[in-house]
């Protein structure tokens, strides 16, 4: 413990200062709608102390058989929000979409995650599919930051929109549950030297 | 389900003394010193506790605000009625203060609930751990096979120190602890079965504790 306390006395000069620097690239706020996440009631955000990292999760990404259609589709779009000073482009990256998937024979489950940033024309999509049987936890993760970065300065609104759609008809005797229980990601992280000074 | 009894609930003891150990030798005032690892917040969501529904959950972090309680009161399974397969889950999503130089993971995780089960009747219950903004996580599952006729469970998740799941060196950290049932009644529909929480407060419990270690 002794050497604990000592390094810890050497790291203060490192602590970092309270509240975000104008000069750095922060998540100001992450808004959510869609019938996946119909109020603030049904998605809980959590964002970083240094505002780089954030996760949300879920209540109502949940799509089940029976009931329903044979092809049935649920969607969440969050609005990250990021403050973008001068000289600097941003991205998001390393966005796992992680939930559960109990797929009877034949049926099809897909994840669809897409990636748009105000003013600028080129999106990014991604799209998983888990076929029946299935009985398991999945995660998918994308890299939005090999294609879509913002304008130097700005604006930093990204729309992540994350779609499940299931499909039972070529089962509709079985049973379905296909979920996402949360979405993370990061800003375009220093350590991957993602932040490209313009 | 894939992993059933995974290695990683077997070695509680020699674990949980050290966990202890390292808890009781950073013990602090009330105001935590900014360069220490120390918990923020915790939030929690999930069908099993609905943000929108606050009594559902009772989080409570401890006066050193490294380690922290869940309770739940509605994490829980039954069938009938219902279908089949069910399943339901809470997520929690831990803000942490990581100092520069320093990071941080997770050390023990434990669970406790009850399983009423039919005979071939199943019942999973797993913990998702990861850092947000981090892909790898650490998953631990466990099935619980009928004839059950009320079984008190207690998992405990050791996490390795040289586990995949440690937060960045120098940033800011949020860890996500994911706590999901599944009941999976089909191999016996006119059995009955309750896969849920122990206490009358809550059911599961979590107990966390942080180990950190500094960056190289």
């Amino acid at each position: 413990m002794t050497s604990l306390f000592i390094l810890s006395a050497l790291y203060a000069c490192l602590a970092p200062p309270a509240g975000p620097d104008p000069n750095s690239v922060y998540i100001e706020k992450i808004t959510t709608g869609g019938d996946g996440c119909p109020s603030p009631a049904a998605v809980a955000t959590t964002i970083s102390e240094d505002r780089t990292i954030f996760v949300l999760s879920y209540i109502k990404m949940q799509l089940e058989h029976p009931p329903g259609p044979a092809v049935a589709k649920v969607h969440c779009k969050a609005g990250v929000h990021l403050h973008v000073p001068k000289g600097w482009q941003v991205a998001l990256t390393h966005v796992t979409t992680r939930g559960y998937a109990y797929l009877e024979h034949d049926m099809v489950a897909h994840q669809t995650a897409s990636y748009r940033l105000a003013g600028v024309p080129i999106g990014a999509e991604y799209s998983h599919a888990l076929m029946g049987p299935h009985d398991d936890f999945y995660q998918f993760t994308d890299d939005p930051a090999a294609t879509v970065w913002s304008k130097c300065g700005g604006p930093g609104l990204f729309a992540f929109t994350t779609t499940l759609t299931l499909d039972t008809s070529a089962n509709p005797e079985g049973q379905a549950i296909f979920n996402t229980t949360s979405s993370d990601g990061e800003l375009a992280a220093r350590v991957h030297l993602d932040w490209r000074p313009c | 389900m894939k992993n059933p009894n995974s290695s990683g609930r077997a070695a509680v003891l020699v674990a949980s003394l050290f966990v202890v150990g390292l808890s009781t030798s950073s013990v602090q005032a009330a105001d935590p010193d900014p360069n220490d690892v120390y918990i923020l917040g915790v939030k929690t969501n999930g069908k099993g506790c609905p943000k929108g529904d606050p009594g559902t959950v009772e989080t409570t972090i401890s006066e050193d605000k490294k380690s922290f309680v869940v309770n739940f009161r509605d994490m829980e399974l039954s069938y009938p009625p219902g279908k089949p397969i069910q399943t339901t889950n809470c997520q929690a999503d831990v803000s942490l203060h990581v100092p520069g130089g320093w990071q941080v993971s997770l050390a023990t995780v434990t669970t406790r609930g009850l399983a009423i089960l039919a005979d071939k009747q199943k019942a999973n219950q797993t913990s998702t751990y990861f850092f947000a903004g981090n892909p790898p996580q650490k998953q631990y599952h466990t099935d619980i096979v009928g004839p059950q006729d009320g079984y008190f469970y207690q998992f405990t998740d050791v996490i390795p120190i040289e586990s995949l799941v440690w937060s960045k060196c120098g940033t800011s950290a949020i860890f996500s602890i994911n706590t999901t049932l599944i009941l999976d009644a089909s191999k016996n529909k006119s059995g009955d079965a309750i896969f849920n929480s122990t206490s009358m407060d809550a059911g599961f419990e979590k107990i966390l504790q942080y180990q950190w270690k500094k960056c190289t």
